[in-house]
């Protein structure tokens, strides 16, 4: 027993933290600069010497061969200063599906090697989904069909980022919601749709429960992308009522405060709580992964969403503003969330869970 | 990181099982009375079987009778304890809060003098902290001890003291030096209820039980050496008993916590309305599969703690936490529970009506009194703003 994070992985966090405080500023989110950016390039190939894009890779391509853990504690880091790169597509989903796939990839070879040594920034949208991410703001756009629908073969392509919109210019991507990640609306055909479009799928061979896992995996890292903004905006909630005074005190002696803050830190502990355990039942392959990840995205969801609301009224009016960071953090939790389905499609899972029996979550291990 | 238990360890809660998956039943089935897990004289009688097996001190030094055990092995203990249904005891507040902090604190002498009577139950242990006029603010308490030079006089009230009316011993929290601030002038003293001068009034609940009572104590004389610490250094104590009974506290309590909701699905799934399965609602799903992320929520807490304890690490503040989450999951549980029952809740005979709706009706009213006792969830959420947030103290 031993349920916290081992000295390497602590390590590994507070090397994360700093990295992305002290490269990736909110003033520097705001900007959402685009991959043409040097700036983003150097970030990303940064990011690579770290070793962290090839976190799951395995050895034999220059990867470290970690766990779902550690892609957990990055994320997180990134989520913390809103960072606008793929990381959870590139360095999770991508080594996850080609691990699966075994001998059918294709020349995926190539594209994880361009991955872990920072040439290439690949998003990677799976169909079905309505959005696509980081449009102009990656290398590459790689489409996955088949992840959901229990088709035979899971289909890829790949499209170098810009090229796969035709009317992209009337349409910037920049959206009203996030402003710091761009994202546009696909059509259900994408990318297939374009006029002249003639594109080259590749089929992967990957059994039903190993999607379901690379998912969990993949929703997992977006997770710790919304627990990392989530604690970037309570911190800051928290240094507000510090230092904001009213009635001749300052407002985080007041109960109604305190109270909040409260409830929003033990969201955020609980929720935490559940990811670590839930990472931890993928890397281990626990029979009750399935539950872990729902309770994991139920419980991180709503108190990122929440964290984010209140971050706001507890700033009060400057906190309505377009000028101060909190804004910023309630948008991008909501993008996370939006796109994971929010909390009824976790409410959902969940309850799928519960009922599949693969795990009876009170007699999960410790007291079967 | 590893999660769950080692093999070793689940070894070890293979035997515990064997052991209480002989006993406990056979206790059921000799019980002569009609068994109410409610009942102080079951409880009792379950704790010294417990006891006399040689199931107590488990975590204590060897000297003073205890095992040793490692604190791996005291959760797996209170575990399969829980997870066989059988009651909490009636000593429970020697066991899990007085013992340790006599272990860590008293002197030589107090521990031989005390220790062996909680060990086998022959002196059962009540706690006087809350007053009338000091419940979240217990500094303000103003029970006084008079040192006399050859005893304290003890004179005031105390109030929600559960078991005081079967206890052989109280500790009691009193002001010692009037004239200090608040923290600084208060005793630990250890009183022998058949003093002269205590008298015990049981207080009646909304449960219709009389769990708690209120405690008098006029001119009761109390021994200098059973004071427990130096003098006017009881709130210090006081606060590190709270941490011990942090420790293993809520180990039973969310194991109990899953054998309930387990329950609450089978009641529900037992239960329709004109045709309709109460499953079938939407609504109640959703709220089963929230407290089974409660349930998962609180088994991941003690693991923490349990973490936190085999690393070496005192108790955190995490501690006002997990009361939070079990008290108020355990409400909504009930909530629910109260809920799916309906009118089935209401009678007083059960004849003809279904499920016995009488046990969960006596939880959810006792549960009410979850998120007062042992600090509010108002205190509850102070803490964490003041201690782990660093909001300044009103």
């Amino acid at each position: 027993m031993d349920f916290a994070l081992s000295n390497e992985q602590q390590m590994l966090q507070e090397s994360a933290r700093r990295f992305f405080a002290d490269r990736h500023p909110i003033r520097r989110a705001r900007l959402a600069l685009p991959w043409s950016d040097a700036l983003q390039r150097e970030l990303w190939r940064d990011m690579a010497g770290m070793g962290w894009l090839g976190l799951l890779a395995p050895e034999s391509q220059a990867g470290l061969q970690l766990g779902m853990c550690e892609a957990f504690l990055i994320a997180e880091a990134a989520g913390r200063q809103l960072l606008n790169l793929p990381f959870a597509a590139s360095a999770v989903l991508l080594p996850l599906v080609h691990a699966a796939a075994g001998m059918s990839v294709g020349d995926l070879d190539d594209w994880i090697d361009e991955v872990v040594a920072g040439q290439s920034c690949i998003n990677v949208t799976t169909m079905g989904s309505l959005v696509m991410e980081h449009e102009r703001q990656c290398s590459h756009q790689m489409f996955l069909r088949g992840m959901t629908d229990r088709a035979d073969k899971v289909q890829w392509t790949m499209l170098p980022s810009g090229t796969e919109d035709g009317h992209q210019a009337d349409r910037p991507g920049l959206s009203m919601f996030d402003p710091t990640l761009r994202c546009s609306a696909i059509g259900p055909d994408f990318p297939d749709k374009p006029p002249g479009s003639k594109l080259n799928w590749h089929g992967l061979t990957i059994g039903e429960s190993d999607r379901s896992f690379i998912l969990d995996c993949y929703r997992m890292t977006r997770l710790g992308e919304i627990l990392g903004a989530a604690a970037t905006s309570l911190a800051m909630s928290c240094d507000y009522a510090r230092q904001r005074e009213q009635f001749g005190k300052c407002i985080g002696s007041y109960q109604a405060i305190k109270h909040i803050l409260a409830d929003a830190w033990m969201a955020l502990d609980n929720a935490r709580l559940a990811a670590l355990y839930a990472v931890a039942s993928l890397d281990g392959r626990l029979s009750d992964s399935a539950f872990a990840c729902a309770a994991a995205r139920l419980t991180s969801i709503q108190a990122g969403l929440r964290i984010g609301r209140d971050a706001i009224q507890i700033h009060g009016g400057i906190g309505f503003t377009w000028e101060h960071d909190a804004h910023l953090f309630l948008k991008r939790i909501h993008h996370v969330s939006a796109l994971l389905g929010g909390e009824e499609a976790a409410y959902a899972t969940l309850e799928e869970a519960i009922e599949n029996q693969q795990v009876q979550p009170s007699r999960s291990r410790g007291f079967p | 990181m590893q999660v769950g238990y080692s093999p070793e360890d689940e070894d070890f809660r293979s035997e515990m099982r064997a052991w209480f998956e002989e006993h406990y039943p056979r206790f059921r089935q000799d019980w002569p009375y009609p068994f109410d897990l409610n009942d102080l004289r079951l409880r009792r009688a379950w704790e010294d079987h417990v006891s006399r097996s040689g199931w107590a001190g488990l975590d204590w030094p060897v000297p003073y009778g205890g095992k040793d055990w490692p604190i791996t092995r005291l959760a797996i203990f209170h575990e399969e304890q829980a997870r066989i249904g059988a009651p909490l005891g009636v000593n429970i507040i020697g066991h899990g809060i007085l013992a340790p902090t006599l272990i860590h604190f008293a002197s030589e002498q107090q521990k031989r003098r005390y220790l062996p009577g909680i060990l086998s139950n022959r002196e059962i242990w009540c706690q006087g902290y809350s007053e009338p006029s000091a419940g979240s603010d217990l500094a303000s308490l103003t029970t006084r001890a008079d040192n006399t030079g050859d005893h304290y006089l003890l004179n005031g009230r105390k109030i929600w003291t559960s078991f005081a009316h079967i206890a052989d011993y109280c500790f009691v929290l009193a002001r010692t030096d009037p004239a200090a601030a608040r923290h600084r002038g208060i005793s630990f003293l250890l009183v022998d209820m058949k003093s002269s001068g205590v008298r015990v009034e049981p207080i009646r609940q909304i449960t219709g039980e009389a769990d708690f009572n209120e405690l008098v104590f006029e001119n009761v004389r109390v021994p200098l050496d059973a004071r427990l610490g130096e003098e006017n250094g009881g709130w210090r104590l006081a606060m590190s008993a709270a941490n011990f009974e942090r420790g293993t506290y809520f180990i039973p309590r969310q194991v109990r916590f899953a054998r309930e909701l387990d329950s609450l699905r089978e009641l529900a799934a037992g239960i329709s309305d004109k045709g309709h399965p109460a499953l079938a609602n939407p609504h109640l799903r959703r709220s089963l599969a929230r407290l089974s992320v409660d349930s998962h929520l609180l088994k991941l807490k003690s693991w923490r703690a349990l973490t936190q304890a085999l690393r070496g690490g005192p108790p955190g503040p995490e501690g006002a936490a997990t009361k939070l989450q079990w008290s108020e999951s355990h409400q909504r549980l009930l909530n629910t529970a109260i809920d799916v029952l309906g009118e089935r809740a209401l009678p007083g005979s059960r004849e003809g009506v279904g499920p016995d709706a009488s046990p969960w009706v006596r939880d959810y009213l006792w549960s009410r009194a979850e998120t007062i006792l042992a600090g509010t969830s108002e205190v509850q959420r102070n803490i964490i703003a003041e201690q782990v947030l660093g909001m300044p103290k009103n």
